[in-house]
């Protein structure tokens, strides 16, 4: 008469074990990231505050990093002559301002030259606006824009200086409303992904 | 009866040559599939094309040039990332080994287009002859996209 409670028991525990086990499984995931949001790029795990000032094309207006508090601000690094790599990352940030829907009014998306020799203003705005109407383009002397690599840790490599076929620095830089740099992502990331670590950042209050 | 089934045979291998003919180009052991371009985004600026080639045959083969009309000239290269850094460089070849196929994709090896004819614009049709050290020329053709 024993034997059967037993099994019971043994039965009632197995399947609040393997209830548990499912119920965890499929929803602690979610809820862990929501707690603690893990982003797809690189963070730095010290921001640094940001701050930078270069002539805006076409016009050549001042571009003032701070005038963009309380923005999410996407940095990208590139030259137009570009055939692959560029073309292909400004292409996925424009499907990423598509994917974050409304939120993309949250978004700046920022392009820096790294060969201002050839991109002067009017090339650089066309260029830009190819890919979307809202993104901004950057270029200056080298003098103004050096400053500016060095503080995205930004290496552009002459053809002497080239050993292989890596010359210039391809990832893309996320700034948050505070104007701190916080990830970021390496080349090849999927338009999803970028946004997906963009929403954490616009989910992020206004300091 | 027959006869009709002689026609609907017929009309049947005429669209399947057609739907086949569409989706790639076929020369000796090498097809090629998945062809496009991407224009410039700026009158005179750079282009590139993107393809998969794929060697059926039992030879090892490589395409060694690619000849345009709509550009000034095109160059075989390679991109390469590691880590946060990224470059490029011109090969001489693209290796196709025999039962295996080599994919020209965005961040790898692609055929840089110099001085694109600003009138290309997404949606044409264009021709892309292709040179092979085996297989020799295969002439396809290619849509014009962004991605």
């Amino acid at each position: 008469m024993e034997e059967p409670r037993f099994t019971r028991r043994t039965a009632i525990a197995g399947a609040l074990f393997i209830g548990i086990l499912a119920f965890s499984s499929v929803f602690l995931p979610p809820i862990l990231s929501l707690i603690f949001p893990a982003f797809h790029g690189v963070n730095y795990d010290n921001p640094q505050q940001i701050d930078f000032s270069l002539p805006m094309a076409p016009n050549g207006d001042t571009f003032n990093l701070r005038d963009y508090r309380g923005k999410v601000v996407v940095i990208y690094f590139g030259y137009t002559n570009c055939p692959d790599i560029c073309p292909t990352t400004l292409y996925d940030l424009h499907r990423t301002m598509g994917e974050l829907g409304e939120d993309a009014s949250e978004v700046q998306v920022v392009f820096i030259t790294i060969d201002p020799e050839r991109d002067n203003s009017q090339h650089l705005a066309d260029y830009l606006s190819y890919f979307d109407k809202s993104f901004v383009g950057l270029y200056g002397t080298m003098d103004q824009l050096q400053p500016v690599y060095d503080q995205f840790g930004v290496r552009v490599l002459s053809k002497e200086q080239t050993t292989g076929a890596l010359g210039h620095t391809a990832d893309t830089f996320l700034i948050d409303r505070s104007g701190k740099l916080r990830v970021h992502q390496h080349y090849g990331m999927r338009p999803e992904q970028i946004a997906e670590d963009l929403q954490i950042l616009i989910r992020e209050k206004r300091s | 009866m027959r006869r009709w089934l002689q026609r609907l045979v017929g009309l049947f291998a005429v669209g399947l040559t057609l739907v086949l003919a569409g989706c790639s180009a076929q020369q000796g052991g090498i097809s090629i599939e998945n062809v496009w371009v991407r224009p410039s985004p700026i009158p005179g600026g750079t282009g590139a094309a993107y393809m998969e080639i794929r060697n059926g045959g039992s030879e090892d083969d490589a395409l060694t040039s690619v000849q345009i009309d709509f550009a000034e000239s095109a160059e075989i290269h390679q991109s390469m990332t590691q880590g946060d850094m990224a470059g490029m460089v011109m090969v001489d070849e693209i290796p196709v080994p025999a039962h295996r196929k080599a994919s020209l994709t965005p961040g790898g090896y692609h055929v840089m287009l110099i001085n694109m004819n600003p009138d290309v614009k997404v949606g044409d049709m264009v021709t892309l002859t292709l040179y092979f050290e085996k297989a020799g020329k295969v002439a396809i053709q290619a849509e014009v996209k962004d991605q």
